[in-house]
């Protein structure tokens, strides 16, 4: 086990120490004094503090954006980390840096160096990205001087620059991603006595080092992350630290998507950016709801396990998954064991798993349902936590609801499967009355509170209103495939 | 947009074009640097702010013996550590530096600890013994008005006679409108270096809009004089006014530290700290009468606005001057008599940002229209263009509206532009179709006057170095904070000297360079600083030209882009230079020459009596309107906004894109401030909504596929700096029309919604929603 991070810096190779605590925004600021790196909010909220990290997935090279006043400076062993001083070569400036300078896309300028690095990751991982796929990429950046209207252009300046693909990557990148590839990782321990670090490469060291580990495992001591990108909020603004924090990011057995016979399988160290590309094909709605979820700076490196485990009452991946009754599968020290998502919540951040325990997969049946809709209300649309969110799942033949399941978040202290209105549902037709209908059913199944985001009578009537959104959204999926109504 | 005369090397930067941002390559490159980014003295120490938890209370207990004993730390300093006056405010004098004997709002400063780590400061903060007496908050209008509690005197603006219009007139209305506050959410918080001298004096590096008044109050708080603070700033990471008064606090605290330690002392607030401290935009509940006639003419208007003020008066009764002074906005009222209370709550300051005031005395009004036309219906267009100011009409306080016939033009080409009409039957069809979605069309027409209503602060200055190679130097009297003041002042530098805008560099701005200067508000700055700088490079230029004459006798200097140029038969002769600008300069420099010179400027002829109510206090109006269509979700609330169309007069713009740009992002801010963004506060007096995870600003997912925005053209300003207009605040509130649109879709669920106030969030249109169902 090593104790100093090895990792590349604008193409250039560094050795550190650093504490289990450290941010990527503390270390660059403070350590390396490239201030370029703003502190907009602290917390993952503005992009100001946007980096791109360049890792090895899947024997490649992947480059992401990711929040440095979240990402844990010891999670960069074998990675490259991009700063805005990594792009100008000289004077020279890089074809995005003068795509944004020719369409007036900076005024203050204390953004600019967090949007360049949002369209470098874009443009690095996606050719020949479209509106939807910028608006995506861009949506975690907030600027108040703009008005985004310039910045929505900058791609129209790239364009114009005709510069080739091969342009748009750093000179530097050749020879840093071969060095990468054959990086050899070992486990990291960090450890000062008050906050330890540890990052396994395997399940079995993972295993190993927690019977070695008894004292720092013990009682509440221990916290997994993989993004954190709750976790380190927790550390930085709300004094909740632990005595140690596993890293479960570098462990690639967690980290694979499977589907066969039906059931798709998620790795506990899947990120929410793979879920929204890679999960598509097999079960789309559960990729456009992780694609409303936070910005890309956050869901690169955050998990659907973590989404699961952190048991916000509005977590949104957690309806879905309620409703077509995925499964977690937990493992830790003592074997694995299965829990079904609707089981896995006690109370109020009270979830099955304890704390030496690790999510190694999801397990989610698929085409069991005919129809399935997740919608979230929030006050803003982009990167807002919702007020209210609802799932469904229906089965439905000639017109008539077979099996019906549904569950909410927001109206009640962790997601509520709902157990009446699912099952008040099935028998009924397929029609707006039904639905309307519910309304009472499902008013008597949860008791919202109010706070910041809403109050308690907003909350329920949503909750209501969101099983008609559910049936119009049904209504429009069958007028866009043509069907009868 | 003008500029028709194509010259030879036509984009030298010169007014009229649209050169790139002066500080763009070093934003891109991530170099500019902020006050957190300024290389970090050796002996720096941390500061951090013990502030009061409770909105109202006296101090019984603030004992900081045992923090100042923790490790690392070099000061604890509270009120009793202060050695000049304990006083920072700027208009009226009730505002201290730090809280002395009671507090006044949560958030307010109460003591300060200096350490060598932020870390260590945190920890000593935990041992200040600190307890408070606490008493009952007043934290609404309402409420403050009831026990005649304000921050400065009621004020009244009054022409003709509404009570004996009030008492017969054929149609008549009443009611109540409301506007949250906002906060201004610029990306660099807060921030202050301080830096002691050798000879007891201090330089202050400080994120704010105000130099002169952190110089003034620095020197107050410190009990030196004047010159011996000095206050360099060379950007802001945004401002919109948040940083025009509320910065001052930051900069004392940490010209306190320095003064008590000797050592450099840094304070940058994190995020939170800065949201639940600072002031606000003011939050205003107004009481409104008007009479009208059965084609929608406002016979009389009689409007009370409270403004809900904080603790403190800080820029509070020039806000609710100006909400006042754009009561009626752009339309001519020939009765009317407006009130404005600016109340005192236990609540953080309010204080300036963008529009200080005018979007709320607008709202007011145009709601009154919306409600008009709804009662009558009518076209709402129909109702404002019948109300508009002509030609030589006058407003309120006396002031013609000068050039107030293009407000008709701007909304006879805007309504056609954006197809109103049509867009209004389809609208209609849609409504009619749809039962759980209702789109509406919303129409703000804005009338902005400029120049600050304290008539002594229309003043501007500069200071224009040419050095012996031709590069110039120039230091102004405004802040650059995204606006590009910056780059519109290197042009008109620029142009003014005939040199290309690449030798001219805008240094910070520096009170040893320019002193005694205003606030750059007001959307002011180019206006006023531009003008002095102006008239600095004339000063030098004359010289110059002089020269030229006797270098050259019989010809006249046309001086561009860095050449001297004869004048041939009435034609500049470009084929031949006459000299460089450069050997001129060098010649001039042997010849003793002065190649420096300050520029000055004073606003000609603007003056406002205020107990009376009356005077001329714009140099001019700004015009422009804004048609927005929205689309309403009416089970969850939510809006979409579909398309924006902006027509808006800069007269004769010195950089179009920069103009373009700053309505761009004017009018997101205004978009956010009516629909999303939401204070939410706790029953005692704190923000909960304190960080951008409750607190939502527009994110590029918000603005519209559809955003047109046009410059008017034909528009004039003769007394602007290069007849351009200001453009900093009044594109603002535009936004106010997207609150429109969202009314006007709900109003087709049959009644129109009084009771909704900005911001129109998702669960107040549900409200509105609601009560329709049950009605």
């Amino acid at each position: 086990m090593k104790k100093t991070i090895r990792f590349f810096l604008n193409g250039k190779l560094k050795e550190i120490s650093v504490n289990g605590e450290t941010t990527v925004l503390e270390l660059l600021r403070s350590r390396f004094q490239l201030n370029g790196i703003k502190e907009g909010c602290g917390e993952g909220d503005c992009g100001a503090c946007t980096v791109v990290i360049g890792e090895v997935r899947e024997g490649k090279v992947h480059y992401k954006s990711v929040a440095g006043c979240l990402y844990l400076a010891a999670k960069l062993e074998g990675k490259h980390l991009i700063t805005i001083e990594g792009l100008a070569q000289k004077e020279k400036l890089h074809p995005i840096q003068e795509a944004v300078l020719n369409a007036h896309a900076t005024q203050c300028g204390f953004c600019t160096p967090g949007v360049i690095l949002s369209i470098l990751a874009l443009y690095l991982e996606r050719p020949n990205p479209g509106k939807e796929e910028f608006r995506r990429y861009l949506e975690g950046n907030l600027c108040r001087c703009t008005g985004y209207a310039s910045i929505r252009k900058v791609p129209e300046y790239l364009e114009d620059l005709t510069i080739h693909s091969e342009e748009i990557r750093p000179s530097y990148l050749e020879e840093t991603e071969e060095k990468q590839l054959d990086f050899v990782h070992e486990d990291i321990f960090i450890d000062d006595g008050v906050h330890a670090y540890y990052s396994p490469v395997s399940e079995d060291n993972l295993e190993a080092f927690i019977r070695d580990h008894e004292e720092l495992v013990s009682g509440q001591n221990l916290r997994f992350l993989n993004g954190g990108s709750d976790v380190v909020v927790g550390i930085k603004k709300r004094n909740q630290h632990y005595r140690l924090l596993v890293d479960i990011s570098r462990i690639s057995s967690l980290q694979k998507i499977s589907y066969r016979d039906n059931q798709l399988t998620i790795g506990g160290g899947v990120t929410l950016s793979e879920i929204i590309d890679q999960v598509n094909p097999f079960f789309p709605q559960f990729s456009d709801t992780v694609s409303g979820m936070c910005s890309e700076q956050v869901r690169s490196s955050a998990t659907l396990a973590g989404n699961l485990v952190n048991a916000s009452p509005v977590a949104d991946t957690v309806p879905l998954l309620m409703a077509v009754n995925a499964v977690v599968h937990l493992k830790g020290c003592e074997g694995t064991r299965s829990i079904p998502v609707r089981e896995f919540y006690h109370g109020y951040k009270q979830t099955e798993n304890k704390s030496d325990e690790w999510v190694a997969s999801i397990s989610i049946p698929v085409g069991e349902y005919d129809f399935i809709h997740f919608e979230k209300v929030s006050k803003r649309k982009e990167v807002d936590i919702s007020a209210v969110n609802s799932a469904i799942a229906l089965q439905i033949s000639d017109g008539m609801i077979k099996k019906a399941s549904i569950a909410c978040g927001g109206v009640g202290p962790t997601t509520l499967y709902m157990p009446k209105t699912s099952h008040y549902l099935e028998g009924k037709p397929m029609t707006e009355d039904t639905f309307v209908e519910a309304y009472d059913i499902i008013r008597g199944e949860a008791s919202p509170i109010g706070d910041v985001r809403g109050s308690a009578d907003y909350r329920e009537a949503v909750m209501e209103n969101l099983l008609m959104k559910h049936y119009l959204a049904y209504e429009s999926s069958q007028e866009a495939d043509g069907h009868e109504k | 947009m003008r500029n028709e005369q194509m010259r030879q090397n036509d984009q030298w930067g010169q007014a009229g074009t649209s050169p790139l941002h002066v500080s763009g390559r070093d934003h891109v490159m991530g170099r500019s640097q902020f006050i957190d980014d300024i290389p970090k003295p050796g002996n720096l120490l941390y500061v951090k702010v013990m502030v009061s938890p409770v909105a109202n209370g006296r101090i019984v207990k603030l004992d900081t013996q045992k923090a100042s004993e923790m490790p690392g730390v070099a000061a604890v300093l509270t009120a009793e550590d202060i050695p000049g006056e304990n006083q920072i405010g700027g208009i009226i004098k009730d505002e201290v530096c730090l809280a002395q004997g009671h507090v006044q709002f949560v958030g307010e400063p109460v003591a300060i600890i200096a350490a060598e780590s932020i870390k260590e400061a945190e920890a000593a903060m935990e041992q200040i013994l600190f307890e408070v007496e606490e008493e009952t908050p007043v934290l609404t209008v309402r409420e403050a008005i009831k026990r005649d509690q304000y921050v400065g005197p009621v004020r009244k603006i009054e022409r003709g006679d509404v009570e004996s219009v009030f008492a017969d007139c054929p149609c008549y209305m009443e009611g109540v409108i409301r506007n949250e506050g906002q906060e201004h959410f610029y990306l660099e918080t807060q921030s202050a270096l301080a830096v002691p001298e050798d000879n007891g004096g201090l330089t202050l590096y400080s994120s704010s809009q105000n130099p002169n008044e952190i110089q003034k109050m620095a020197s107050g708080v410190l009990g030196l004089p004047q010159n011996m603070i000095t206050v360099d700033i060379k950007r802001l990471g945004g401002g919109f006014g948040g940083k025009e008064s509320q910065a001052t606090s930051w900069a004392c605290l940490a010209a306190l530290t320095a003064y008590h330690t000797g050592r450099p002392a840094l304070i940058r607030l994190t995020r939170d700290e800065d949201m639940l401290s600072t002031g606000k935009r003011h939050a205003f509940e107004s009481d409104y009468r008007v009479a009208f006639d059965k084609e929608g003419k406002i016979l009389a208007y009689s409007v009370e606005l409270n403004s809900n003020c904080g603790a403190v008066a800080d820029v509070s009764t020039s806000v609710l001057e100006r909400a006042m002074l754009h009561a009626e906005n752009s339309y001519h009222i020939e009765n009317i008599k407006i009130i404005g209370r600016p109340c005192k709550t236990n609540l953080h300051p309010a204080t300036a940002f963008r529009g200080f005031g005018g979007p709320q005395g607008i709202f007011a009004i145009e709601s009154v229209i919306e409600r008009i036309a709804y009662t009558l219906g009518l076209d709402p267009y129909d109702v404002r263009m019948k109300n508009m100011y002509h030609k030589g009409d006058l407003a309120p306080y006396g002031q013609e509206i000068h050039h107030g016939e293009d407000i008709g033009r701007i909304l006879e080409k805007l309504r056609t532009d954006s197809r109103w009409d049509e867009r209004k039957k389809e609208i209609a069809a849609f409504n009619q179709k749809n039962r759980f979605a209702k789109k509406g069309l919303g129409i703000t027409p804005v009338k902005f006057g400029i120049s600050f209503t304290a008539a002594h602060l229309n003043q501007g200055s500069a200071l224009i170095q040419v050095y012996t190679d031709g590069s110039v130097s120039v230091t102004h009297g405004a802040i650059e904070m995204g606006q590009e003041v910056n780059t519109k002042i290197a042009q008109i530098a620029a142009t003014t000297l005939g040199v290309p805008i690449g030798t001219i560099r805008i240094e910070s701005n520096n009170t040893k360079r320019v002193a005694n200067t205003s606030a750059t508000a007001a959307s002011s700055g180019c206006d006023l600083n531009g003008h002095a700088v102006e008239n600095a490079a004339l000063k030098i230029l004359g010289r110059l030209k002089e020269l030229v004459s006797k270098l050259y006798p019989g010809e006249d200097g046309v001086f561009e882009n860095g050449y001297v140029y004869g004048v041939h038969e009435g034609k500049t002769d470009y084929e031949n230079s006459l000299i460089s600008f450069k050997e001129l300069v060098q010649k001039a420099y042997v010849e003793r020459i002065d190649l420096c010179d300050h520029g000055y400027y004073a606003t000609p002829g603007i003056y406002f009596d205020r107990d009376k109510g009356e005077g001329h206090p714009f140099l001019y109006y700004v015009f422009g309107a804004a048609v927005t269509e929205v689309t309403v979700d009416l089970l969850t609330g939510r809006t979409t906004l579909d398309s924006a169309h902006i027509l808006h007069d800069c007269a004769s713009s010195i950089n179009p894109m920069v103009d373009i740009g700053q309505i761009q992002g004017a009018f997101i801010q205004g978009v956010g401030w009516v629909t999303t963004e939401e204070l939410v506060y706790q029953d005692k007096g704190r923000l909960l909504s304190s960080s951008p995870a409750t607190y939502k600003i527009p994110t590029i997912g918000d603005i519209p596929e559809e955003f047109h925005i046009e410059l008017m053209e034909g528009c004039m300003n003769e007394l602007g700096i290069k007849r351009s207009k200001a453009i900093g605040e009044p594109p603002f509130i535009y936004g106010e029309s997207v609150f429109f649109a969202i009314t006007n879709a709900l109003s087709s669920l049959g009644s129109y919604p009084d009771e909704l106030s900005i911001p129109a969030t998702p669960e107040k249109i549900w409200r509105v929603v609601k009560r329709n169902k049950e009605q």
